[in-house]
Order: structure tokens, then C-alpha cells, then sequence
């Protein structure tokens, strides 16, 4: 896990990552806690915290007694909600250094397009 | 989930105290060789060395020569054996107790049922090898080492009190002894060690100021064998009473 | 309260006549969830000699009675004081695994003490910094994760990013400048990455060093 972001976070956006790129499907089951706390290194506790949140948000949810498995629909609103954050989180940064470079938005669309087949 | 499940509350109250104090009587015999196998081994040897000698000796007599029966401190140096046990037990095991959670007084009880055990065991053993010896004639060749005194010539009970008050002495002054070496470390040693050589002088030559010495002698022919010893009791009893007031605010030393 | 306590500490004392099979014999006696067969594992993965007298085992074998101790005694209340002496890197990563899956297991307190705040920080739940005595951070280890960042670029850029901000630590290099903040730094962050300015994340480990001035100390760090 990488410092600076607390862990229960990193874990739930690793598992987001997994669903979007559909390593884990809808309706799958995931690992149980401990099996993510072992695996990762962490606490325990802290694995129960970045679960929580995801099923808190609906992108898990809970079977007693059996685990914890991907909600129907839970890619599609990942999806929706990576693509509102995009322009904040990777739009703007690469604007503001390219600017510090003294490239024109022209020279960015150019680059995009030559870079992206 | 496991890590939600809460565990069922603590019980707060202490184990009853025979479960504590038998936990440190299990400690101290952890390792059997130290106070039972490792004595009993040498003790064996030492039997054996002695009959082998004595069987020699007897064989360059002339069969009608009169032969007075023989004495020796062969079993004596298990006495000072269990002082070294007991020097050790408080020095060593001590530590290991209070680090596992044992309390002071859960290990001072522990050690003094540990030296009855054995001290009970030891006697057994004595009085037993002395009784087997005069029933076989001195093991068929008048040789004597487990019948170290004429006390043990008379009653049995006598020779086992004795043996019992003598291992309680010698496990008492060790388990003092090494109190105040958990406490004070060598300085206390040093202080132990003069004050004591300090008392023995002084108390001889105040014996010899007073021109005393020939009370003194009439004490312990009054007392008998058997009184003395029992006299020494009261040693006993301050020792273990000195061990307990020392170990009580001792802290075993780091490292 | 005693039998519901295991407090490993480095220097323990052990009689010179035993073996670790002596020890891990009067071990359940002290503590009443003592697992015998789990001992056992943990002797053969940490390659314990356990018929070999305890004065003659190596610094690392030491620890590891120790360590094999505190794990099996599965005690509600455990306490490691700085147990890893003399353990290599492999060990000591064996020890940490088994710590935490032992621990999601058979959930427990336990208070770790150490000065490898690096490789323990991610099993923490909660740590507790003691320097000289004065409790200097006493915080869940996310909160702190999140509570501090390293803002690095042009000096006036920077500064003007922190203001508001408590600086715990300000490095110069001619007109660079890197400062380690903490607080609600969520704000300052994004307004230094919108300026431009490079926004690092700070170790447990560096903030411990950055809290303390960097005077060495003790530290103490507790997980449950």
C-alpha cells in the first residue's frame, strides 16, 4: 500500500478497479477480510473499514453468514462516477502542466489525438 | 465477520490461589534434571564409589579382625546441593514468573511447596536407604552410608525429622540468600556476606569476652541433636520471613 | 487481570537449566488459551532448536521464544515489547504475517512496541508516539495517514499554499522549498496541484520524525 492516503481507501478503490476492469463480475463473491487484510498486510480492522464503505455506496453487498459479493449494477454506476471525477483528477493536472510547458490547448488536442490510435 | 464478533467479557476475578501457586511449583520442576535426576545421579555414583572402596578396604582386613562400623558424609552434600537449587530457583525462576504474570507472593508460596516436595522426597529417600542398610547388614559387608549418625541408629522418625529440619534450613537460607541477591544485586552480596561474617566474629568473641563458650557447649548437650535442630527452626522461619519481605518489592533485573 | 495478560519483553530472563520445550511446557499454565499445536508450528517456521539450552540460542532465537510465546499464549491482552532483537528481515516479515492472521483469527489487543515504525505501520490500527514520556501523537494510524502531506515547489508558491496550515517541517534547497503539513490538508493539497506545485505523502515513520524534531526516542505503537 502506498503512504499518504489512508489504507481503507486505497483498498476500496483497488476493488472498484477490479470490478470496472471486470476482473470481478456482478454477482461474484470477494474475498472475505481477512483474506484482504492477509493478502494486503493490513489490519484487519482496517479492511472491515474499506469494505464498509463500498457497501455502504451499494457497490457490495452482504449475505449473512456466506460474505460479501458485487451488486448488480455496480459497474455501470462506478463508470458513471469515474467519469464525473475524470476532469477533475487527470483533465485539469495535465492542462495546468502543459501550461507550464507552454503548450496551447491545440498542441494537447494534437498530442491526444496522435498518441491514442 | 470475525473481526466484529466481540469477545465475551473478562473475567476480572483471579484464579484461585493452589491453581497460581501450583503454576510455579510446575515451573520449578520443569526441568526434572535439576532437582531430582542430576542429584539422585550423583548420589548413586557416589554410593557406588563408596561401596567399591569400602569393599577393598574390607578385603585387606584379616576376616577376624574387628572392624568398627564405618560413618561418612557421603549423602551430605545433597544439603548443600538443594542450597545451590534453591539459590537458583530465586535467582533464575523468579524472573520467568513474575514475567508471565505470576505475583510475588504466588512464587515465594510456590518455592516453599516446591522445597517441602523435596525436601519430603529427600527425606523418604534417606531414611529409606538407612532402614534397607541395617535390615542387610551394611549391604551384607558392614558398610554404612545412608546411617550417617547414631540418631538414625534409634527411631526412624528421628532420623527423618532431622533430615527434614535440615533440608528446610538449608533450602531457607538459599532462597534469603538469593533474595537479596535479586534485589540488591552483588552490593547487597557483599553487605549479606560481611554482616554476616560480622555477626559470627562478634558473636564469638562476645562468647569469649563473657568466658561463656561452656554454656554454649551445655546448650546443644542439653538440647540433644534432634532440639538443636529444632531449635534451628527459628532460623528457618526468619529466612523464609526475610525471602518474602525481599522478594516483595524486588524487581528481577534486566537482561 | 494477570492471566488474561502476555507481556513479552525483550530482556525476559529465562533459568539457565531449560530448553524452549521447558518453556512452552509452563506456558499454558500461565495463560489459560496457550495453543500447543500452534507453538509447535511456529517453533518449526521460525527453525527453533527447542531441545537446546535457551543460554546457548542465538539473539534471534531468543526473540523468537518469545515471539512464539506471545503469539500461541493467544492472551486477550498481548504485549510485544520490541521482540524482533537479532531477527532478520525474512523472520521478522514471518512474525508480522502470523501476528495478523493469528490476530483475525482470535481477535485481541495487542500492543506492539518498536522502533521499525515502517514496517509495522501498515498493520496498526491506532499508534501512540511517547517521547520521553509526553504522549506526542495519540491518533487512529488512517487519520494520521491522511492528515499530513509534503507540498513541494517555487517558495512563494508554497507558502502560499500552507497558510492556514500547521509547517512541521520546512526544507530549503535555494528557491525550492518542501514543506511537511498536517491538519485538514485536504484543501491545501488540491490548491497545490492546481498550482502546480508537487504534493508528496509522508511516512508514519517520517511524520513520527518530524513530530519528535527528529531527537531519538521511544516509540510505542498500538494495534488491535
Amino acid at each position: 500500500m502506498e503512504e499518504g492516503r489512508p489504507i481503507f481507501r486505497q483498498l476500496a478503490e483497488q476493488i472498484e478497479n477490479q470490478i470496472i476492469d471486470r476482473s470481478l463480475v456482478e454477482g461474484q463473491q470477494v474475498p472475505s477480510i481477512n483474506e484482504f487484510a492477509a493478502f494486503h498486510r493490513i489490519n484487519p480492522a482496517t479492511a472491515l473499514k474499506g469494505i464498509t464503505l463500498l457497501v455502504d455506496s451499494g457497490v457490495l453487498f452482504k449475505r449473512r453468514g456466506i460474505g460479501m459479493f458485487v451488486a448488480e449494477g455496480a459497474r455501470d454506476r462506478l463508470l458513471a462516477d469515474r467519469r464525473e471525477r475524470f476532469a477533475a483528477e487527470f483533465v485539469q493536472p495535465l492542462v495546468i502542466e502543459a501550461r507550464a510547458l507552454g503548450l496551447t490547448t491545440d498542441h494537447l488536442i494534437e498530442m491526444i489525438r496522435k498518441g491514442t490510435p | 465477520m470475525t473481526t466484529t464478533t466481540t469477545p465475551a467479557p473478562l473475567t476480572l476475578a483471579p484464579r484461585p490461589l493452589s491453581t497460581r501457586v501450583a503454576i510455579v511449583v510446575r515451573l520449578l520442576f520443569a526441568n526434572p534434571w535439576t532437582a531430582i535426576y542430576t542429584p539422585l545421579l550423583i548420589l548413586g555414583i557416589v554410593f557406588l564409589m563408596n561401596m567399591a572402596i569400602w569393599g577393598i578396604v574390607r578385603a585387606s582386613i584379616p576376616p577376624e579382625g574387628e572392624m568398627a562400623p564405618s560413618f561418612n558424609g557421603g549423602v551430605l552434600f545433597l544439603f548443600i546441593y538443594m542450597l545451590v537449587v534453591a539459590v537458583q530457583s530465586v535467582n533464575q525462576a523468579f524472573p520467568l514468573a513474575l514475567g508471565y504474570g505470576s505475583t510475588r507472593r504466588d512464587f515465594v508460596l510456590g518455592f516453599g511447596v516446591f522445597a517441602l516436595i523435596l525436601s519430603l522426597g529427600y527425606s523418604v529417600l534417606l531414611v529409606a536407604g538407612s532402614l534397607l542398610e541395617r535390615a542387610t547388614g551394611g549391604w551384607g559387608i558392614g558398610h554404612s552410608f545412608f546411617t550417617t549418625d547414631e540418631l538414625w541408629r534409634t527411631e526412624w522418625w528421628e532420623g527423618f525429622t532431622l533430615s527434614m529440619i535440615a533440608f528446610l534450613l538449608f533450602f531457607s537460607i538459599g532462597a534469603a540468600t538469593a533474595s537479596v541477591y535479586v534485589r540488591w544485586k552483588t552490593l547487597g552480596m557483599y553487605a549479606f556476606w560481611g554482616g554476616l561474617v560480622f555477626l559470627g566474629i562478634g558473636g564469638a568473641a562476645l562468647v569469649t569476652l563473657l568466658g561463656a563458650w561452656g554454656q554454649v557447649g551445655a546448650f546443644f548437650v542439653w538440647a540433644g541433636v534432634l532440639g538443636s535442630a529444632a531449635w534451628s527452626l527459628i532460623l528457618t522461619a526468619l529466612c523464609w520471613l526475610a525471602a518474602w519481605a525481599i522478594l516483595r518489592r524486588a524487581t528481577p533485573s534486566q537482561g | 487481570m494477570l492471566q488474561h495478560t502476555c507481556f513479552i519483553k525483550e530482556s525476559q530472563r529465562y533459568p539457565d537449566d531449560f530448553k524452549p520445550k521447558h518453556v512452552f511446557a509452563v506456558a499454558p499454565g500461565f495463560f489459560p488459551h496457550w495453543d500447543a499445536d500452534f507453538a509447535h508450528e511456529l517453533a518449526a517456521e521460525f527453525r527453533l532448536p527447542v531441545d537446546r539450552r535457551i543460554k546457548k540460542l542465538s539473539r534471534g532465537q531468543l526473540s523468537s521464544v518469545g515471539i512464539i510465546v506471545g503469539l500461541a499464549a493467544r492472551a486477550p491482552i498481548t504485549i510485544f515489547d520490541e521482540p524482533y532483537l537479532g531477527l532478520d528481515a525474512i523472520a521478522r516479515q514471518a512474525f508480522y504475517d502470523r501476528l495478523l492472521a493469528d490476530y483475525a483469527a482470535h481477535p485481541r489487543t495487542v500492543i506492539l512496541s518498536t522502533h521499525l515504525i515502517d514496517e509495522v505501520a501498515d498493520l496498526l490500527e491506532h499508534a501512540l508516539v511517547i517521547d520521553n514520556g509526553r504522549i506526542l501523537i495519540d491518533s487512529p494510524v488512517d487519520a494520521l495517514r491522511s492528515q499530513a502531506a509534503t507540498i513541494a515547489g517555487p517558495a512563494e508558491a508554497v507558502e502560499q499554499a500552507v497558510t492556514g496550515l500547521e509547517v512541521i517541517h520546512r526544507e530549503r534547497l535555494g528557491g525550492f522549498i518542501s514543506a511537511t503539513v498536517t491538519g485538514d490538508t485536504e484543501a491545501a493539497v488540491r490548491r497545490a496541484r492546481a498550482a502546480g506545485l508537487e504534493v508528496g505523502p509522508v511516512s508514519l515513520q517520517q511524520l513520527i520524525i518530524r513530530q519528535t524534531g527528529g531527537t531519538p526516542t521511544e516509540h510505542e505503537e498500538v494495534t488491535r
